[in-house]
């Protein structure tokens, strides 16, 4: 409040000591404040209340200052509160203020004694110690005439006052003859007399009468008044209301005189013509702001009538700008007008303060009591006020600086009034004179000072903080007040805190959300709350405007996602089994096709290879041992790794060759049963066919390597695949539009292929390999199109594609002659032995898609070679742990890509685990073979494991020999195990039924436990070495990232591959029994078996790959089945050899119907098998679906060929 | 998880805070509506004082609210953590933050 701001400021009382309360405060908050504070700034109804509640301590007051002290009359709370100060027994000073003490003397003398005042000081503008700090304040009366229609209203209204005055006169109520200058006040006080006393000689019955008229009178006069003061509309306002009911209607209704004069002022109001006094104020206005700036300047126009303060607004409205004028009003709200609330009101003032308004038209409220700034001047609109109010107004201005104060005073009666008023007070100001010791009686109040204190005079200089605004106005300018709990904090922490949360200060840290585009474009780490959506669109688009593909990364998984898709292998699990289920229905035709391309492949390798391969045939031969072959294979492997690498993998093609026919003689020497001689005719023989078909063929990929060299060619390739592929009805390869065009030249391939059954295969690897590059074009669409077009073409072509990119062209050819090589071996190992031909050319394609991403990261390309290596050294047993190695170096090279590598190093596994089940079968082929096999597979994993794989190969290993050891109680073991492993009871029955396939020969349950084991240890040495391989993936470079993109490229080739067969299953299924058939025709009843196994194992590698590929657990189940599945071919194979080979197909048929069904999909394959084995196909189905079933199907089959049922009857 | 044992925001502290900026805000809103109508002051009184009226929060949301903000916490501080531990440094410092704060901003 600005009475302790003056206080403070002027005697220096500490802030801390004072409080001011009003109604607002709580009474317990008071009653605090009273006990804590010392000077009390309080409202009178406060002091009142408090002192009659006690809980203002009254007894410890010393001095009771009382501002505005005029209005200590009747029961005021001034005059309540210090009467009951003065009942308690308290010493204390009254101090009375008041620039208005009254107009008459007895009002005086009534504050006087109101408040026990003692003495009065009187101090005037003029006083010594008061004119310093008065400026000069001129005010100025303007008479205005009265305006010419206000004259003829005033004329008819007098008409009407004049009978009922003389009436009255007549009977002797008014004195006064001149009805003219009669005020209402008059009348009200004869009113009051002529109550309390009426004339004794007026008949009673007179009395309503008189008092009618003096009701009357009262109401004309007051019209009159304010026809006169404010002009007509408040007049005419008023005469309306009054007219509308009441006594005065009722006299007034028929007078025509007031009738006239309402007419009168309606015309008047209609005209517009504004009112003498209305248009005087607004040249006074005018004038004022014309000398002064409008912005600084402030008027207050005051008016003793609401109504007038509207015409006012009104009139303001019309000089435009200059004026910014608001009204300023009571809280009452009348019928015409709302009043203001107090917040509107100090709103009002905030922006009268701060410049919003330069001009308040405010009624009474305006003139004392609120804080209204200085103003320059004061209109008084009305002049006929008491003589107090006109000081009140006045007081508005001239209080800083110089003011003006303007009174209109209109003609006659109101400035009669206005003069008559200023008279007045005048002459009270005579009764103030010398303390007014002559006009009131005052009380005596005893000296409160001990006598023998003397007081002295001292100067004393007061040192006055700064004060601190505070209250409830004030706050709001400073919202934010210092929070308590800063004062318990450090230094330190209100530094951090100011920091970051000082709003005012520039220096504010704020987060920056481009600070690092770069994290963006990487999904951040999360703890509990995962990303949403709008996160990963983020992460997405900033990848996209950083033109960031990235392959470790994220781009994998975006890869993976576009391949699943694309390949229709559902993101989920449930999805992806039933299209991998499709896919290795597919997988199955296309194995073959895998096969058939290895062939092709492996004949270009011939070309080179071949003679080495003879002759590395005839040591192999010559040692037969599979230990020394395993050994062979590994130094060869080993060899091959620290050798260059295209040379190296020639070498180790031609071992794998060699080994393949050793393997071949070696299993069918341990059969020692017919098959041997046979298998090993029936290798021989088909090894040459292989190799003469190989030629063509060779001439064919050849042709195509050369084209992969040059990038059109290769994608001529890869779109001739991609259009058998389209042919297929796959059409997943929505990404590669040149598919259609290379489609023919696939199907002239595929024509070239046909004469023989190695045509058919490379037409077979043709297609699939353009599903591969579509594949891979969907997936690894970043990648370059080249490494595609090689992926298309073949594996091979696809590792020489990589290698291309990487490495020159001869790099490239040399991995498509690697390629070539393995796929070679792989086609003579299934020409020599059916069993584990087939495992391991199942196993030699996988390999050689490992390999090709090893070609890819040209550094891997050695681990490639060593694969290939590994699988001749496997003939069997050793075939597929070199493969598995193969697989895992492969996967190692290919490690560098986190996850492409892991899914690579998944079908890795898989084709490990497919080889180690090839070995497996081997093995079963050659029980002795096996385990020296094995060992010898260990010791390259070992070797190739590098580590990491060491163990795990040695864990292999270990597994191994448990399996040769295993008896059926380890198999169970295994088979739960296996369980565990698979998800699902199918998968477990598959397990069953190899196992029962083993339980017919102890070598068999070896080899399935051994497969079993392996699978498992193939599986797990996987994950591990993918993991351990994933440090490497980090420092992988753009190299590594594209043999990344070829293994998924490669797994995509796989799954396309399936899809073809799937669209193509009769043909597929025709072909690959017509080359059975025709294997079976060149007396070769084992490479049939081989073929079907292969078959079986190309769908379960194919399962096994897309199971892999999509990382679920079923893959594994699947390379179980598949494993199992060739174990059992094999062993059927090698047992059955006097079977035909009907049987082994049969039970390849069975195995893939239970794979099938297990993977769901089966229908499509069913049927194609159905359509291709027909009615053995149909037995083959019911038995498929439990293992129970499939010995039916096994002995219908026999039955059928009429071949030796044992095998089915150990089944 | 063992949520109900974690340590959780005082409600009536974020009730306290909620009502801060609340009032601040209204206070902003009062003073630029005073200065932007020129209207009647009997419209501005009335704009005024219903601008005055402070939001209050239901004890169930403010419960909610506190959750929330506990979870935005922790998971701000566990990812500007992990930030800053692959920086190997010990502290979290503002960088940190603003690398997880748009993806933070995003997932909540």
């Amino acid at each position: 409040m600005q009475q302790i701001e003056a206080c403070h400021n002027i005697v220096g009382i500490p802030q801390e000591w004072t409080i001011d309360m009003t109604g607002q405060i709580s009474p317990t908050r008071r009653a605090s404040f009273w006990k804590t504070k010392r000077v009390f700034f309080v409202t009178p109804q406060v002091l009142e209340k408090d002192i009659q509640s006690g809980t203002c301590l009254a007894k410890y007051l010393v001095c009771l200052v009382i501002d505005e002290a005029h209005r200590a009359l009747g029961n005021y709370s001034y005059c309540v509160a210090v009467r009951e100060l003065m009942a308690m027994p308290v010493h204390l000073r009254v101090l009375a203020l008041t620039a208005t003490p009254g107009s008459k003397q007895p009002a005086i003398q009534k504050i006087i004694d109101n408040l026990y005042i003692s003495t009065l000081e009187y101090r005037n503008e003029s006083d010594p110690d008061v004119s310093p700090y008065v400026h000069n304040r001129k005010i100025e009366l303007i008479e205005v005439p009265l305006g010419q229609d206000a004259a003829e209203v005033n004329n008819r209204l007098l008409e009407v006052i004049r009978p009922y005055v003389a009436r009255l006169h007549a009977v002797g109520l008014i004195q006064n003859r001149d009805y003219q200058t009669l005020s209402p006040v008059d009348l009200l006080n004869s009113r009051d007399k002529f109550r309390q006393a009426p004339p004794p000689d007026l008949p009673h019955v007179k009395h309503g009468e008189v008092e009618a008229s003096f009701a009357v009178l009262i109401t004309l006069y007051h019209i009159r008044k304010l026809l006169s003061s404010h002009g007509i509309r408040p007049a005419y306002e008023m005469l309306e209301e009054k007219l509308r009911q009441g006594p005065f209607s009722r006299l007034m209704r028929k007078n025509e005189d007031i009738m006239n004069a309402k007419l009168l002022m309606q015309r008047s109001l209609s005209h517009g013509a504004p009112s003498p006094k209305l248009s005087k104020m607004l040249e006074v206005l005018v004038d004022h702001f014309q000398t002064k700036d409008p912005q600084n300047s402030r008027v207050i126009i005051f008016s003793n009538f609401r109504g007038s303060v509207r015409d006012i607004m009104n009139a303001l409205a019309s000089i435009g700008d200059l004026v910014k004028a608001t009204e300023f009003i009571g809280q009452s709200s009348g019928k015409a007008l709302k009043g203001q609330s107090q917040k509107v009101q100090q709103a009002v003032l905030e922006k009268f303060r701060a410049g919003g308004y330069n001009v308040i038209v405010a009624t009474s409220i305006g003139e004392e009591g609120l804080d209204i700034m200085e103003v320059d001047l004061v209109i008084c609109f009305d002049a006929n006020v008491s003589p107090l109010r006109m000081i009140q107004r006045m007081g508005r201005t001239g209080r800083k600086h110089e003011g003006q104060v303007v009174v209109l005073a209109c003609q006659g009666s109101e400035l009669k009034g206005y003069m008559r008023k200023q008279a007045n007070s005048r002459s009270i100001n005579k009764h103030m004179q010398n303390g007014g010791m002559n006009s009131f009686n005052f009380h005596s109040s005893p000296r409160m000072v001990p006598h023998i204190f003397k007081p002295e005079v001292q100067f004393v200089e007061l040192s006055i903080e700064q004060f601190v605004p505070r209250g409830k106005k004030l706050k709001e300018d400073h919202t934010v007040e210092t929070p308590p709990f800063r004062e318990k904090l450090s230094v330190a922490e209100s530094d951090l805190i100011a920091k970051y949360f000082h709003s005012t200060s520039e220096s504010t840290w704020r987060p920056s959300l481009i600070a690092f585009p770069n994290f963006q474009a990487f999904p951040s780490k999360v703890y509990k709350v995962m990303h949403s959506c709008r996160t990963e669109m983020l992460i997405d688009s900033m990848q996209y405007l950083q033109g960031l593909t990235f392959p470790g990364g994220n781009g994998n998984f975006f890869v993976e996602a576009e391949v699943s898709s694309g390949d229709c292998f559902g993101v989920g699990i449930v999805e992806q089994h039933d299209s991998s289920s499709k896919d290795l229905l597919v997988l199955d035709n296309s194995p073959v096709a895998n096969a058939q391309l290895g062939v092709t492949d492996s004949a270009e390798l011939p070309m080179r290879t071949i003679r080495t391969k003879e002759k590395y045939d005839e040591p192999n031969s010559g040692c037969k041992s599979p230990q020394e072959h395993s050994y062979l294979f590994g130094s060869d492997f080993v060899s091959v790794d620290a050798l260059g690498k295209v040379l190296i993998i020639s070498v180790p093609s031609l071992y794998f060759e060699d080994v393949m026919h050793s393997k071949h003689v070696s299993p069918s020497t341990k059969e020692l049963q017919n098959c041997l001689n046979q298998e090993t005719y029936h290798v021989k023989t088909p090894d040459g066919i292989m190799q003469t078909e190989a030629v063509p063929n060779v001439t064919t990929s050849q042709t195509k390597s050369t084209k992969d060299d040059t990038l059109p060619t290769p994608r001529f390739c890869e779109t001739d695949s991609e259009k058998e592929k389209m042919l297929d009805g796959v059409e997943k390869i929505p990404g590669t539009p040149g598919g259609t065009c290379e489609t023919p030249d696939i199907e002239e391939i595929k024509a070239l292929p046909p004469l023989a059954d190695e045509h058919c295969r490379d037409l077979q690897d043709t297609e699939l390999s353009p599903r591969l590059t579509n594949l891979i074009k969907i997936g690894v669409v970043p990648e370059s199109p080249i490494t595609d077009s090689g992926i298309l073409k073949h594996k091979i072509r696809n590792e020489s594609l990589i290698p291309d990119l990487a490495s020159p062209a001869k790099l490239g050819t040399e991995l498509l002659l690697r390629s070539s090589s393995p796929v070679e071996n792989e086609r003579g190992i299934m020409d020599n032995s059916p069993y584990g031909r087939n495992v391991s050319v199942m196993k030699d394609e996988m390999t050689p898609l490992v390999k090709m991403n090893p070609v890819s990261s040209t550094k891997h390309s050695p681990s490639s070679p060593l694969a290939e290596t590994k699988t001749p050294l496997a003939h069997l047993t050793n075939s597929s742990g070199s493969k598995s190695w193969r697989l895992n170096s492969g996967e190692v090279a290919t490690v560098e890509h986190v996850q492409k590598f892991k899914r690579l190093r998944k079908v890795g596994n898989c084709g490990k685990a497919r080889s180690s089940k090839s070995m497996k079968e081997n093995s079963i082929v050659s029980v002795a073979n096996l385990a020296k096999s094995f060992s010898g597979a260990s010791p390259i994993r070992t070797k190739h494991g590098r580590g990491k794989k060491k163990p795990e190969n040695d864990v292999r290993t270990f597994i191994d020999e448990e399996a040769e050891v295993s008896t059926e109680a380890e198999i169970s073991a295994e088979e739960e195990d296996d369980d565990n492993e698979s998800y699902d009871d199918s998968f477990i029955d598959d397990r069953i039924n190899p196992t029962a396939g083993s339980n017919q020969t102890e070598c068999g349950r070896v080899d399935m436990m051994a497969i079993y084991r392996r699978s498992l240890l193939s599986q797990s040495p996987m994950v591990m070495q993918s993991t351990s391989f994933s440090p490497d993936c980090v420092a992988s470079t753009s190299k590594d990232n594209g043999s990344g993109c070829s293994s998924g490229k490669m797994f995509n080739s796989l799954q396309v591959p399936q899809l073809e067969s799937i669209n193509q299953p009769a043909r597929k299924y025709t072909e690959s029994f017509q080359m059975e058939e025709r294997i079976s025709s060149e007396s070769m009843p084992f490479g049939t078996n081989d073929f079907a196994i292969e078959n079986k194992s190309m769908q379960s590698r194919k399962r096994k790959l897309s199971f892999f590929q999509l990382e679920t657990i079923p893959a594994i189940n699947l390379d179980q089945e598949f494993s199992l599945e060739s174990e059992v071919g094999g062993k059927e194979s090698s047992k059955a050899s006097q079977q035909p080979q009907v049987d082994k197909i049969t039970v390849n048929e069975n195995e893939f119907d239970d794979d099938d069904d297990q993977f769901y999909a089966s229908l499509d394959l069913d049927a194609v098998e159905a359509q291709a084995t027909l009615l053995l196909k149909h037995q083959s189905e019911p038995p498929i679906e439990k293992q129970e079933k499939i010995v039916p199907p096994n002995l219908q089959n026999g039955g059928l060929q009429g071949s030796p049922s044992f095998d089915l009857g150990i089944w | 998880m063992d949520d109900n044992n974690t340590p959780s925001l005082d409600p009536d502290l974020i009730g306290a805070i909620f009502k801060h900026i609340w009032a601040r805000k209204a206070h902003e809103r009062e003073r630029n509506g005073i200065q932007s109508t020129d209207a009647l002051d009997s419209e501005v009184g009335a704009g005024t004082s219903k601008k005055y009226r402070p939001t209050s929060t239901n004890a169930d949301a403010l419960k909610l609210s506190s959750e929330l903000l506990r979870i935005f916490i922790t998971e701000a501080v566990q990812r500007a953590a992990t930030i800053a531990e692959a920086e190997g440094g010990t502290e979290i410092e503002a960088t940190h933050v603003e690398r997880i704060l748009p993806q933070l901003l995003l997932d909540f």
